[in-house]
């Protein structure tokens, strides 16, 4: 990405047992403003390969003199989130894509009821001080478990008061999904951001209810998880490109000089799709419906995997 | 020299007559006119709380809906009877309450009649059933396109003989 910004690692904090914020400040330009709910690209060139994850920002929008990011520590991590733990220091450049928006609230709504699921609270936290300036309706409703996550839950809990609701699993106090769908007025709409499981009960809660589709909104980056290796042909040159166990097919791509379109590299945004002629697909992406995915012609390369030993794209 | 095609633009809404049961903790029933029909589909939906509109008069459907709808859970489902420019209109109404298109049945319109928007004058002609159709705004003879508009509740209409005034092609009936 030539577009790309420099820029200094300011701060580093510990929010979290598994969780760190940094701080980052731009070194040449001014940062891009950016709206509630963006993202940004980060570059983060280990010894081993460079790899590229995206982060929410989670800083005010107003604040355009630094973006703060909050990075956890994966257990399956490939290395990214290792990366950002263990090698990054305060004082280090780094390069990030411009922020870019697949989760923006519909500012149109009477009422939003953000979920949150651990370091998935993120985009919310450049929701709220938007969502105060308006003087909208909102609830944040915040899960986690106390001995990894739950970063910002105190500074959280006394600056909305009412507004805010957590349960810790770790100490035994769930969301009841169902119940608190059942609550919500006409025109509310629901914000997810956090593991599969939670946005998978909250759909599932919502659909049982009767609450309208197009009132969820969901986000959840996955980063790319390891698998079997396999062989992409490229159809047009008939270049073989071998993606091991931990390369996603994209990173593959890329390190074999075939450049494709991207954005959040997290199976979100669709920009990196490619049609496949030949083979199985093990989709893993958040973009395609399940009627694309079960067609079988199309993948998303930033996450998802042949199913079988060789796929063949038309790309 | 003729133009290879024309771009034509059809968002001509589809109606549906048979009606899912799809679950909801409120139902609200509004009609132009009470059918047998739709006062059986009113009856047979067996929902915790349901109420039943029963008014031609947008102005008077305004106030009832603020009141209906001042407490009304997120699973709502509205039910729309009446002619096309009616169901649409109220849905405008609706959607100013947060009540979004998906939570929405309309049913198919009570007639073929088509309200058609002006693109020179801006009038919305009613009540339309053959095209070319006359502009009640400016009296121009206006083709009548499948391009919907779902706020004005009307089809785009653009003058059809605007080159050759002469030039008056047949009537056609409208579906």
């Amino acid at each position: 990405m030539s577009n790309q910004i420099k820029v200094e690692v300011a701060s580093i904090c510990q929010v979290a047992p598994t969780i760190r914020e940094f701080t980052l400040e731009a070194i040449d330009d001014e940062l891009y403003p950016f709206s509630p709910g963006a993202h940004v690209v980060v570059e983060m060139p280990s010894a081993k390969k460079i790899y590229k994850n995206a982060y929410s920002l989670l800083s005010d929008p107003a604040d355009t003199n630094r973006y703060r990011i909050a990075v956890r520590l994966q257990e399956t991590s490939r290395g990214g989130s290792i990366y950002m733990h263990e090698q990054v220091k305060v004082g280090d450049q780094l390069l990030i894509s411009p922020p870019s928006n697949l989760f923006s609230p519909f500012w149109l709504a009477k009422k939003h009821l953000m979920l949150a699921g651990g370091v998935g609270v993120t985009p919310f936290m450049s929701y709220i001080p938007e969502m105060l300036r308006r003087n909208t309706d909102f609830e944040l409703h915040y899960m986690y478990r106390s001995l990894q996550t739950g970063a910002y839950k105190n500074e959280l809990s006394e600056q909305l008061g009412d507004k805010y609701f957590g349960y810790d699993s770790d100490r035994h106090t769930r969301c009841d999904v169902t119940e608190l769908l059942s609550q919500q007025p006409l025109g509310t709409h629901i914000y997810i951001c956090g593991p599969e499981s939670l946005i998978q009960a909250v759909e599932e809660a919502a659909q049982t209810l009767g609450l309208p589709a197009s009132v969820i909104h969901s986000e959840e980056f996955a980063a790319p998880k390891p698998g079997m290796p396999f062989i992409a042909e490229i159809k047009s040159s008939g270049k073989q490109v071998e993606v091991s166990a931990e390369d996603s097919l994209l990173e593959a791509l890329e390190a074999s000089d075939i450049s494709v379109p991207n954005l959040c590299r997290g199976g979100v945004c669709g920009q990196c799709v490619c049609t496949v002629e030949e083979g199985d697909i093990d989709h893993r992406d958040q973009y395609l419906s399940d009627d694309e995915k079960a067609a079988g012609n199309a993948i998303m390369p930033c996450v998802s995997r042949a199913a079988g030993e060789r796929l063949v794209l038309d790309i | 020299m003729e133009p290879e095609s024309v771009s034509v633009v059809t968002s001509k809404p589809i109606y549906r007559s048979e009606i899912s049961d799809a679950p909801c903790a409120y139902s609200l029933f509004i009609c132009e006119q009470l059918s047998t029909a739709f006062s059986d589909l009113y009856q047979s939906k067996t929902v915790a709380k349901r109420d039943l509109v029963d008014d031609g008069d947008l102005e008077s459907v305004k106030d009832q809906l603020v009141t209906l709808l001042a407490d009304a859970p997120a699973a709502t489902l509205v039910y729309l009877s009446g002619t096309e420019k009616y169901m649409w209109l109220v849905g405008e109404q609706l959607k100013a309450l947060g009540v979004t298109e998906d939570q929405m049945v309309m049913l198919p319109p009570l007639n073929t009649e088509r309200s058609v928007f002006c693109c020179h004058c801006y009038t919305v002609t009613d009540h339309v059933v053959t095209a070319p159709a006359t502009c009640a705004g400016c009296g121009k003879l206006l083709a009548v396109t499948d391009h919907f508009a779902k706020s004005h509740a009307a089809y785009f209409g653009y003058q059809v003989n605007a080159e050759n005034a002469t030039e008056i092609p047949e009537s056609v009936e409208l579906s």
